[in-house]
């Protein structure tokens, strides 16, 4: 017995109508928040795996106290993406979670004993062996995420997955996510987000600390651009339509843009620009996303799914964009409150420090 | 095991872990806030202490609903992509505003646990407020959701090689919240969540009572988490008699599953545990008439009927004699506290060992019936999982392997679990607040 599919063809080539591009511009954004914001986090992690020399504890705190008021809001930017790519194209989701179980699995167990890990780890009153361990699982954790999404997300533009006439996956499940091309670009998504976190933390630290961060910056930065260069020209061959709009289609201008935020970045850096770097690594990083995503229109997996394949139906894709416009009006005051609190000057408003409480 | 049911364990094992800490993040914030408030008013009493113990407990917690429930939303489509084909468009606005109840709910969190000394007692207090509503309005959502799997409606069928389907085109995502178990199952969710926490919460508090930690500080969280749920229990079973209504109308081959009606017809008494029943009283209670037909297990198509109703009905039991269970403890507390006002002492708690220890009963008591609730609404829907649409046999993925995903998940699981209660148990016997007032 099989359940019949009431697409007409999730791979229609037809135009996008314009929810489902509003749509998808949608989950772009929330990928670019989740990529800055979470990613960093990830980094984050991957710098207290690797903290070295004489200021390694404080390095450590300096991460965890980034961290810990912001990476639960930053974690949700995920959920919000899946959420929304699941609703307004359905037949896409379920593609995706049959052609990839095995790397989804792995960067769902990363994912949940990273976040485990480090509130273990947060956890004060617990004997500090204890924390020291929960701090080794919550940088390894860390490193296999960002690899483990960034493969997946190589593989839906490689044309391994494959489906039947029923519109299900009939690929292997080790389809597409094990090439060179796929794993070079879950090394670039791991040099990406400890370059994001480098940058950021630079912002946060002063003096010696800060120029800890600094150098671990610049490695990255050398990180991203060696392993981009590497997996650029596999593209020709793996992902060609990819690489077909990259060179010569619509997202020629991002093959520009990302490298140039990216040195812009490294130059700022170089001369100690700390809030300019940051500013251009995040443009780096939405360059690329943007980018990614327009090399990939119309198709959300190549070449069986498109975005009007596999949309829903345009009544219920609005709905998803008033709810979130509306959902926005809550969100971005209180997401200014929370940065604010904790990575800006204190708004006077709320804050009266002579007021709170004394620290215990 | 073939497949299929890797895939349900899957879900089941991982609803089971996850419902747990939803239950916690929805009502642990109404009672830090109600604390946190008496602080303000009573700044030298114990409750400052508690809701600073428990929103570093709750903080935890928190991480790990989190991280479930993200497992969860991806096992959707790593389990189940044809019923993602089938409702990701229909059903998914609740998922959606649920998201942005998430984000209000981690936004105000990393407020509250970072914002001790940052806020004023008052502001503080303030922040703990979204987080209470959007833990709430989070669990309704996914009510909503579960309450369209029962009684699936907001969209028009058409004709399919095994009976009517869904037409995709046709979704109507806000009637399709509206599904007719919505205004019976969302009221019984917030409920049970705050009479189960309310019941955890009393229990860690009798229990070092008992154990002879009397202190003022034992005292008021154990006063804090009886009110709570004594006020919520009452309603639950108003409530849950309200649910049980609802299925009767709705879901014919679940009520009958629930109350264990093997056979057709009136007057239908109420099955006891042990084979005790009274006579006519499930057709009394529908509606009040010992007439009321009911319809029998034997009159359920076999295509409705899950494999086992015998374990819908243990599960029925359960959920209500933990109910039944709670309620004790509550009457006898309130009982004893009104007789010792009468004696003239103010507020005394009681220190009778039978009541204490119903107390500490009443902590696994509520999640017993949380998990046993949903083992109802769950395994009473079998073998559909869109109920009259969709069975799960269809809706589950064809991939293979699930059998290494279900073990590594459930391994996962374990380690999490183990290390939580580890980390909590610390927390209450090492942290300096927890002795403060001893
Ligand atoms: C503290 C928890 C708790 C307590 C004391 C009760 N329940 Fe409950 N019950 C739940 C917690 C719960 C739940 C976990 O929250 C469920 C699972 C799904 C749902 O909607 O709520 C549930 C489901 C549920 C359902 C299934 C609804 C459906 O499948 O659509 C029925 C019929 C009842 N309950 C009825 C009752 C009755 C008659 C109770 C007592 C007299 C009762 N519940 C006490
Ligand atoms: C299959 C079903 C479910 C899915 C896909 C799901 C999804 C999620 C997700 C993604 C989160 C994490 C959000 C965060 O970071 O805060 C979460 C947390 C939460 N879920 Fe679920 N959930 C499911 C079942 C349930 C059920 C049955 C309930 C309630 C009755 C529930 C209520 C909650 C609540 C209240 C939270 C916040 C967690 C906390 O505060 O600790 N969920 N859920
Ligand atoms: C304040 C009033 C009520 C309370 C406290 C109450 C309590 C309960 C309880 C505890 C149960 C579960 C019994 C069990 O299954 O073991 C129940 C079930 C039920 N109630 Fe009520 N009830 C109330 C009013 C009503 C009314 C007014 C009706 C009818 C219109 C009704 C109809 C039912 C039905 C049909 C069941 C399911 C029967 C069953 O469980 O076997 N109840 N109620």
């Amino acid at each position: 017995m099989s359940v019949p599919l009431v697409y007409s063809s999730i791979g229609d080539l037809a135009d996008p109508n314009i929810t489902s591009l509003l749509a998808a511009g949608l989950i772009i954004v929330a990928l670019i928040a989740y990529a800055v914001l979470g990613g960093a986090d990830y980094g984050g992690g991957v710098w207290d795996l690797f903290a070295r020399g004489p200021r390694a504890k404080e390095q450590r705190t300096l991460i965890a106290q980034a961290m810990g008021p912001v990476w639960e809001a930053n974690h949700i930017w995920l959920i919000f993406a899946v959420v929304v790519l699941f609703t307004c194209f359905p037949a896409a989701f379920a593609v995706v979670g049959e052609a990839l179980p095995v790397p989804i699995s792995i960067a769902l167990i990363g994912i949940s004993l990273r976040g485990a890990a480090f509130a273990f780890r947060a956890s004060y009153w617990a004997p500090s062996a204890f924390r020291d361990r929960m701090g080794t699982i919550f940088g390894m954790a860390s490193l296999i995420t960002p690899f483990g999404m960034g493969a997946a997300l190589a593989a839906l533009a490689s044309g391994d997955i494959t489906l039947n006439s029923a519109g299900v996956v009939d690929s292997s499940v080790w389809a597409g996510w094990l090439t060179p091309f796929a794993l070079g670009v879950g090394a670039l998504a791991l040099s990406l987000v400890a370059y994001l976190a480098a940058t950021f933390l630079c912002l946060e630290a002063e003096g010696k600390l800060r120029e800890d961060f600094r150098q671990r910056a610049l490695g990255a930065a050398v990180a991203v651009g060696i392993t981009a260069t590497i997996t650029l020209p596999l593209a020709s061959d793996a992902v060609p339509s990819l690489w077909v709009s990259l060179t010569q289609g619509v997202a020629r201008p991002f093959l520009v843009i990302a490298p140039t935020f990216g040195v812009a970045s490294l130059v700022a850096l170089y001369v100690r620009q700390h809030r300019l770097a940051a500013v251009a690594a995040v443009g780096q990083t939405a360059a690329i996303l943007v980018g990614w995503g327009a090399a990939s229109y119309p198709y959300l997996i190549f070449p069986t799914v498109t975005l009007s394949g596999a949309a829903a139906a345009p009544q219920v894709q609005l709905a998803i964009l008033v709810g979130a416009g509306a959902g926005l009006l809550v969100l971005v005051p209180s997401l200014w409150l929370l940065f604010s609190l904790f990575k800006g000057k204190m708004p006077g408003m709320v804050v009266s420090p002579k007021g709170a409480r004394p620290r215990r | 095991m073939d497949e299929l049911l890797f895939a349900r364990a899957q879900m089941g094992l991982s609803l089971i872990f996850h419902i747990v800490f939803s239950v916690l993040g929805m009502a642990l914030p109404v009672l830090i806030v109600g604390v946190e408030w008496k602080s303000l008013r009573d700044p030298k009493g114990p409750w400052l202490a508690l809701a600073r113990t428990w929103s570093k407990a709750m903080a935890v917690l928190f991480v790990i609903g989190a991280v479930s429930g993200t497992a969860l939303s991806m096992e959707f489509g790593l389990l189940w992509p044809t019923f993602m084909r089938q409702a990701g468009g229909v059903i998914g606005l609740p998922f959606a505003l649920e998201g942005y109840a998430f984000f209000v709910e981690a936004i105000f969190l990393g407020i509250y646990v970072y914002g001790w000394d940052r806020l004023t007692p008052r502001a503080h207090w303030l922040v703990g407020i979204p987080i209470a509503i959007s833990g709430m309005v989070s669990g309704a959502f996914i009510t909503i959701v579960n309450a369209w799997m029962n009684a699936p409606v907001g969209f028009e069928t058409i004709a399919g090689p095994n009976g009517p389907t869904i037409d995709q085109s046709s979704a109507d995502p806000i009637s399709a919240m509206l599904s007719p178990m919505v205004i019976t199952q969302v009221p019984h969710v917030m409920l049970s969540a705050l009479v189960a926490v309310g019941g955890g919460v009393a229990a860690v508090y009798a229990w070092a009572w008992l154990k002879n930690r009397t202190s003022a500080y034992n005292r008021a969280g154990m006063l804090a988490g009886t009110v709570m749920f004594s006020i919520a229990i009452p309603l639950q079973f108003i409530s849950g008699h309200l649910s049980t209504v609802k299925i009767y109308d709705e879901q014919p081959s679940k009520f009958a599953a629930a109350e264990g009606i093997l056979e057709t017809g009136p007057n239908q008494p109420l099955h006891l545990p042990f084979g005790l029943e009274i006579p006519g009283l499930t057709s009394f209670l529908i509606n009040f008439d010992t007439s009321t037909v009911v319809t029998g297990l034997n009159d359920i198509p076999s295509t409705d009927l899950p494999e086992k109703p015998e374990l819908v009905h243990l599960a029925f039991q359960l959920m209500v004699g933990s109910g039944l269970l709670m309620t004790a403890a509550a009457a006898l507390f309130w009982a004893s506290v009104l007789r010792r006002r009468r004696a003239g002492k103010r507020l005394e708690l009681p220190t009778n060992r039978l009541i204490l220890w119903l107390l500490v009963l009443s902590g696994p008591a509520g999640f017993l019936a949380v998990e046993t609730g949903w083992m109802v609404t769950e395994y009473g829907r079998q073998p559909w999982v869109i109920r009259g649409f969709l069975t799960t046999a269809d809706a589950v993925t064809k991939q293979p392997g699930i059998a290494g995903t279900f073990i590594a998940f459930m391994v996962l699981y374990a380690a999490l679990g183990i290390v939580l209660i580890w980390v909590l148990l610390r927390l209450r016997t090492e942290h300096p607040d927890t002795r403060m007032g001893a």
